[in-house]
């Protein structure tokens, strides 16, 4: 009985990671001509937590995100070179625990009925700079549940690579 | 019958995790790099970010305890201590102790009822992670990360129970071991 139970909530948490929605923003730089740039390269690592000891200073995750960063790119008709980078691109991932009131009433915060869960939920960022001049010229992001799948970690690299394409989408054409 | 969930979101929280959660595991490898083909192992450098636990920061009975056993465990999937010589793998590791929240409705199946219709309750725990990283030592890169994940409210109190948590969350963390890196069963 009590396995049961724990599926059930276990399958509440799945279906709210699969049916979230994942919000995407972006910021362009008042009179930035993002057409104009055709290399980039990755900024010096620098360490920052994500707020999920699973994550930081996590080499698979970061692959996974600058390898999934590197396509969208590419296909936008960019080259990375560490030669002569026109742009210097970074990204963050940050993890927070939120609490999804499934069923509660909005107004007067009542319950009937209501399935209220606690998920992961991630935001990614992607900065785009101006090498030389060293300003935001670009700044993507998106915020979406990341719960059940860090610990699995092919279903995270597909998280991100969902999520990079969202964000991407965005960033405009060349 | 009606329940105001505001109580139960702004009000205090219970200390006591509900029966659905049970410690957590997981684990990433380098994908193009036989972990088979290593043999010996050092520790690695001691881990320079705090545990954000007084209770345990720079307790050198809790990291002989946790270094202990996965000792253990490093022997029992077929890695020898290096000594002095030149290690196949570092093996470093982290701990950190976070308060998470939880809703669960489960405690009715003890018996406990927190309203008159036994629905959801939030409770907020202290949830603590293991980390080891697994890193080759000759190009110096992290090759496999293992973690668990579990409730520790009240397990600092009593050392028994802290041991039983950090001997369970190393041997969750070295069956994904054995698992994602070594090809399954032993």
């Amino acid at each position: 009985m009590m396995r049961a139970r724990c599926l059930t909530v276990i399958s509440i948490v799945l279906c709210v990671s699969a049916c979230a929605p994942v919000l995407v923003k972006s910021f362009r730089h008042p009179g930035a001509d993002l057409s104009r740039y055709r290399t980039y390269a990755w900024a010096a690592d620098a360490p920052h937590s994500t707020g999920d000891a699973r994550l930081d200073s996590n080499p698979f995750v970061d692959g996974a995100a600058r390898r999934a960063i590197n396509r969208a790119l590419a296909s936008r008709g960019l080259e990375e070179s560490a030669a002569a980078p026109q742009l210097t691109l970074r990204y963050f991932i940050s993890i927070t625990q939120k609490l999804d009131l499934a069923g509660v009433d909005s107004t007067y915060l009542t319950c009937e009925e209501c399935s209220p869960s606690v998920y992961d939920a991630g935001t990614m960022v992607i900065d785009v700079f101006d090498t030389d001049t060293r300003a935001l010229l670009w700044r993507g992001w998106a915020e979406g549940t990341f719960d059940r799948v860090i610990d699995n970690q092919r279903a995270l690299e597909q998280r991100i690579d969902e999520v990079v394409a969202k964000i991407m989408a965005r960033y405009p054409p060349g | 019958m009606r329940r105001l969930l505001q109580s139960a979101l702004t009000g205090a929280a219970a200390l006591v995790l509900g029966g659905c959660a049970t410690m957590s595991a997981g684990s990433h490898v380098e994908p193009t790099i036989d972990l088979r083909t290593f043999y010996s192992y050092q520790w690695g450098p001691r881990d320079a970010l705090p545990i954000a636990d007084p209770r345990l920061d720079e307790d050198p009975t809790f990291h002989d305890y946790v270094q202990g056993a996965i000792e253990k465990q490093l022997t029992q999937h077929g890695l020898d201590f290096a000594g002095a010589a030149q290690p196949d793998l570092l093996i470093h590791y982290h701990a950190t102790v976070a308060t998470r929240i939880d809703v669960t409705s489960a405690d009715r199946e003890h018996g406990y009822c927190y309203g008159a219709d036994c629905s959801a309750r939030v409770v907020e725990y202290e949830a603590g992670t293991l980390v080891i990283d697994i890193v080759d030592a000759r190009s110096n890169r992290v090759i496999w990360r293992g973690w668990a994940r579990d409730s520790v409210t009240g397990v600092f109190d009593d050392r028994d129970r802290l041991h039983r948590k950090i001997d369970l969350a190393v041997r969750r963390i070295f069956d994904e071991f054995q698992k994602t890196a070594l090809g399954g069963a032993r």
